[in-house]
């Protein structure tokens, strides 16, 4: 009404787009996963050539073109570079202090992380921390929390000695080998942070005009619940810690998201729509399935699909053994059995012929 | 027939594979000698597939296609009601 239309013509304008939209859609027998492949994988060929294993990222090393993308599509359990971004709420998001804060409150720190120098001494049996002021600060760290840290693990017999910035932890052990187990785990004592999280960048994000975090390393279960992030938006580059955290529409969003990144970074133009495709026979099933023998195509319900995928003979034995069936109702089976038609494009439309005159006669094909 | 046909499965035109589906079978038929349901001295060729692709425009072929779902559902839907472009 407000640009002058009548009921009528914005109807037809609505019209209009709805049949434009059903006109961008791909038509019923269009082979999409094949479309998809040759679409994602060609462009692949090419990031072979530019760039192979890093990129660095200013100070962070994220893994990048080939690698990653297969790194997605084998839906791997462990990333080569677990990377989160951290998103803030309210004021941490607007300071770059309180982003600090929350950068430490994610960062691990570790007792040696805050020391100049952990020594052992054998005849008293004990441990000499000797703390970094310098460090301490960084980190956000006081001598009371290391004290605090120690305590849990001094046992009965073990005491604390606190001096200006030296720690001295006597084990009231009497065995040098014990003594020593005992100083490899203080030195990797959690004093701060997340587990797993070894580095914490502050960075200014300049669309959103916000401060973020980027972590090297990926714990979202704990990231989330710090006080100051924003649940909503801070996510992990692990497919797999995204799925079990927030669910496999989040894990579904996060392989569109990965994928169009990688390509995008490396300046390939690749419609949405067969990532979207990609994404979707990954996560339909309610998990993050990989493309691949142990996923998408080994669980094929067609036993010559699995067998000309890989592994051939141990597929066709297995589906002996078990009696399977073979529907010959996908493309790969009936070109392996040399059917004239392949149900994909005209192979899939079924024809009938019809027979006016005739009023009792049945449909029959023609 | 009644006139409240509605086209469940696929979308109300008929597809590029549906179109060439039925030209490439009519004019196989007409190759093989089948009489021509146009009169063929108005149409000025003697193609067979041009033949059939003017007998689709014309919307005489007696042809129903059935329109299936993975899942095994199909609809049986006669050429008429389909939008040919």
């Amino acid at each position: 009404m407000e640009r002058g239309l009548t009921v009528e013509e914005a109807r037809r304008v609505v019209d209009k787009v709805v049949l434009e939209y059903f006109r961008a859609l791909v038509e019923p027998g269009e082979a999409v996963g094949m479309v998809a492949a040759q679409s994602i994988g060609e462009p692949s060929t090419q990031m072979t050539l530019r760039t192979f294993h890093f990129a660095g990222v200013r100070e962070l090393n994220v893994t990048l073109g080939l690698p990653r993308l297969i790194e997605i599509v084998d839906a791997r359990k462990t990333v080569a570079t677990p990377v989160m971004e951290v998103y803030l709420t309210g004021d941490y998001a607007r300071s770059k202090e309180k982003a600090l804060e929350i950068a430490r409150e994610l960062e691990l720190t570790t007792v040696e992380n805050v020391s100049k120098a952990i020594t052992m001494d054998y005849f008293e049996y004990s441990i000499i921390i000797e703390l970094d002021p310098e460090m301490l600060e960084n980190r956000g760290v006081s001598p009371e929390d290391v004290v605090k840290v120690l305590n849990r693990v001094k046992g009965k017999k073990g005491s604390i000695e606190v001096g200006d910035l030296t720690v001295v932890f006597r084990t009231g052990l009497d065995d040098a080998i014990k003594l020593r187990k005992i100083y490899d785990r203080v030195r990797g004592l959690r004093v701060k942070g997340i587990k797993g999280i070894k580095r914490a960048i502050v960075r200014y994000d300049e669309k959103l005009g916000e401060y973020k975090i980027i972590t090297e390393g990926s714990n979202l279960v704990a990231a989330l619940s710090i006080k100051g992030v924003d649940h909503r938006r801070t996510i992990s580059n692990n497919i797999h810690e995204i799925a079990e955290v927030l669910g496999i529409e989040a894990a579904r969003a996060a392989i569109i998201k990965e994928m169009t990144g990688v390509l995008e970074e490396q300046g390939l133009d690749v419609d949405i729509r067969h990532i979207l495709l990609v994404a979707d026979a990954m996560t339909l099933t309610g998990r993050v399935k990989q493309v691949g023998r142990h996923g998408v195509a080994g669980e094929k319900p067609s036993v010559l699909a699995r067998a000309a995928f890989e592994i051939t003979v141990k597929h066709l034995v297995d589906a002996a053994i078990r009696g399977e069936v073979e529907e010959l109702k996908g493309a790969i089976e009936n070109v392996i059995v040399g059917s004239k038609v392949v149900p994909m494009g005209t192979g899939a439309v079924k024809l009938l012929m019809s027979y006016p005159n005739m009023q009792q006669a049945p449909s029959s094909e023609s | 027939m009644s006139s409240k046909f509605t086209i469940r499965i696929g979308p109300p035109w008929l597809t590029k594979y549906e179109k060439a589906r039925i030209i490439g079978a009519r004019a196989l038929q007409l190759s093989l000698g089948a009489p021509p349901l146009l009169a063929i001295e108005e149409l000025g060729t003697k193609d067979p597939v041009e033949i059939a692709a003017m007998e689709l425009k014309a919307k005489v072929l007696p042809i129903v296609i059935r329109r299936w779902t993975p899942g095994g559902l199909y609809q049986d839907i006669p050429l008429k009601y389909l939008e040919i472009r």
